[in-house]
């Protein structure tokens, strides 16, 4: 394959179920090799779009290509991950893989080394009604990443996992990578953003923005910290609503103060006196990964979008 | 733009030639199918036990019949209890696929729907013979008498017996698909099948118990084939005394290829209802 042509595109894609518009002129582009991550709050459209890349929904308006064919004609060359979808609840995991095994022509032994790696080898003997949230998990992703496809559709495959798991996860997807697949992971937890070669945040049916991690983080705005008693003068302030972190809450300063992050303690003051908040209860933080996310996914206008 | 061929490693056991990848997907369906209803305990015992409970209920409450009378209910409750497989349990796992966004994944994959059409079909087969099976031990553990008319008996009952099945799995595809709701497709397809068999006088073997007209009941698919399986397991001669004419059993060719060409035209529509309403491809692949 021509490593330079995209594995996937989406061409002014819409969506919508009746008179709801889900997703609005998409336009997306997957590059070969890459881990794209795609990210949004929950409801969005991520699964819709990630539904419309595999093929399995056809897109009400545009185009959507993988390998140079529409995304429609040829199921062979995509895994599909679609969040509780997989998984037969009246049947064992074992009997689940058997069933997948047989239906997919391009399943193989990996199964065996995904299970054991996420933790669930010891149950799959028992009924998938008895397994937890995160464990149906676990085994859709083992199945889904044991089929041998160029592209990987990963629709929200870390939610419902405990924290320990996910960096098996990442790794996971790391050597899928490194065997040459491209992976799309929709996600709307920013600890994925981590992982990713690029983001592509989707919000308010559209992409607002793609970019390397590290790009992106720095297109982000200071960012405010106070205590959580706080939030709702913070909020009263910022241009979208505060996120909790560690027990605090934060936001991105204010775009009417922006032109005073330069000079941090007085624009300290000034909120301070705006607010009511303590001035000692105020503080200026880097962006992380979820500053990143509710920048660009909670409000904020479009700056980068593709 | 070129398009890369992924590399197959396919795992143990699984044949990787398109006629092999065919049967492997039907087997999938098929086993998954079966081993839902043996995991459920209560399903399996439903499945089973409903007609013949039906059978017994009718039996010991009516009045004193002859072995060959009881034989002819047993028929038409057993086929009762195949109908029930085919529209409640076939249709209930397709319900169940539609209402989990199953096939949103199904349809990533290169699933031949009619693989899959033939695997659940071949389930419900099982299940549905297993049904009768029952009904009719314990129709010969409470006194009625079967037997064969002759060795050419044997095709025209398992013709019956199928066609029987597939024609009623495939009424419940469109209940399943409109429906879209597990529940409401349950509670639409166990009436449907309740409703035929009390509208047709217990699937045809008592037409006087049905608002239909007599010689209807030799052309609806329910009773046709029902009344076929009377006519080559029950060893009576005057079937006007057991009640089961008039109208006269139909028991020459020309039903037999009105019941072939009801089993094939319910196997090409259930194709092209799944193909097109499920899979969202053409008319048939």
């Amino acid at each position: 394959m021509d490593v330079t042509e995209p594995v996937a595109t989406a061409d002014g894609v819409s969506k919508s179920f009746g008179d709801d518009g889900v997703l609005e002129a998409v336009d997306l582009t997957v590059e070969a090799g890459e881990l794209l991550v795609l990210m949004g709050p929950n409801g969005v459209g991520k699964s819709v779009l990630l539904s419309c890349l595999a093929g399995s929904q056809r897109p009400s308006a545009g185009d959507v290509e993988v390998f140079g064919e529409p995304a429609t004609a040829r199921a062979d060359t995509t895994s599909f991950l679609l969040q509780d979808a997989l998984a037969l609840e009246k049947l064992t995991g074992r009997e689940n893989v058997n069933f997948y095994r047989r239906l997919h022509p391009q399943f193989t032994d990996a199964w065996r080394d995904h299970v054991a790696r996420l933790g669930i080898a010891d149950d799959l003997d028992r009924p998938v009604a008895d397994y937890s949230g995160g464990m149906v998990r676990k085994l859709e992703l083992a199945i889904a990443a044991s089929i041998d496809v160029p592209l990987y559709l990963f629709d929200e495959p870390t939610a419902a996992l405990d924290l320990a798991t996910i960096p098996t996860v990442h790794e996971l997807f790391r050597e899928k990578r490194a065997a040459g697949k491209t992976l799309v992971v929709a996600s709307h937890r920013p600890m994925n953003a981590d992982v990713a070669d690029r983001l592509a945040f989707l919000a308010g049916g559209r992409i607002v923005a793609t970019g390397a991690p590290e790009e992106l983080l720095a297109s982000v705005p200071p960012v405010l910290e106070t205590r959580a008693a706080n939030a709702s003068a913070l909020a009263a302030v910022a241009d979208s609503e505060p996120f909790a972190v560690a027990g605090n809450v934060r936001a991105v300063v204010p775009r009417e103060y922006g032109g005073a992050a330069d000079d941090p303690e007085r624009l300290l003051a000034n909120l301070a006196a705006e607010t009511g908040i303590d001035r000692a209860d105020l503080s200026i933080v880097e962006p992380t990964y979820t500053a990143l996310f509710n920048y660009y996914t909670n409000g904020v206008p479009t700056t980068n979008g593709q | 733009m070129a398009t890369e061929t992924p590399t197959t490693e396919a795992a143990d056991g699984v044949s990787t030639g398109s006629r092999g990848v065919w049967f492997a997907q039907a087997r999938a369906f098929t086993d998954r199918s079966l081993r839902e209803v043996r995991n459920s305990g209560l399903m399996l015992a439903w499945v089973i036990a409903f007609p013949a409970i039906t059978y017994l209920l009718r039996v010991t409450q009516g009045t004193e019949t002859s072995a060959a009378a009881d034989a002819s209910v047993a028929i038409g409750t057993g086929v009762l209890g195949a109908m029930f497989v085919s529209l409640f349990l076939f249709g209930s796992q397709l319900a169940t696929d539609l209402e989990d966004r199953r096939y949103a994944a199904y349809r990533s994959m290169p699933i031949s729907p009619s693989a899959e059409l033939t695997g659940r079909m071949a389930a419900g087969l099982v299940l549905a013979a297993g049904s009768f099976a029952v009904t009719i031990v314990v129709a010969v553990a409470t006194g009625a008498a079967f037997g064969l008319r002759g060795p050419a008996s044997v095709p025209v009952v398992l013709l019956a017996g199928v066609a029987t099945c597939l024609f009623w799995m495939v009424v419940a595809v469109p209940f399943v698909v409109v429906a879209g709701n597990k529940r409401v497709a349950s509670m639409a397809t166990t009436l449907v099948a309740v409703m035929a068999f009390v509208l047709t006088g217990l699937n045809g073997v008592v037409p006087a118990q049905s608002p239909i007209d007599g010689p209807a009941l030799n052309y609806l698919p329910n009773t046709l084939a029902t009344r076929l399986l009377v006519a080559h397991l029950v060893p009576a001669e005057n079937w006007t005394e057991l009640g089961v004419s008039p109208p006269q059993l139909p028991t020459e060719p020309a039903f037999l290829a009105l019941l072939t060409g009801y089993t094939l035209i319910a196997v090409v529509a259930g194709s092209v209802l799944v193909t097109r309403t499920l899979y969202d491809r053409g008319w048939w692949t």
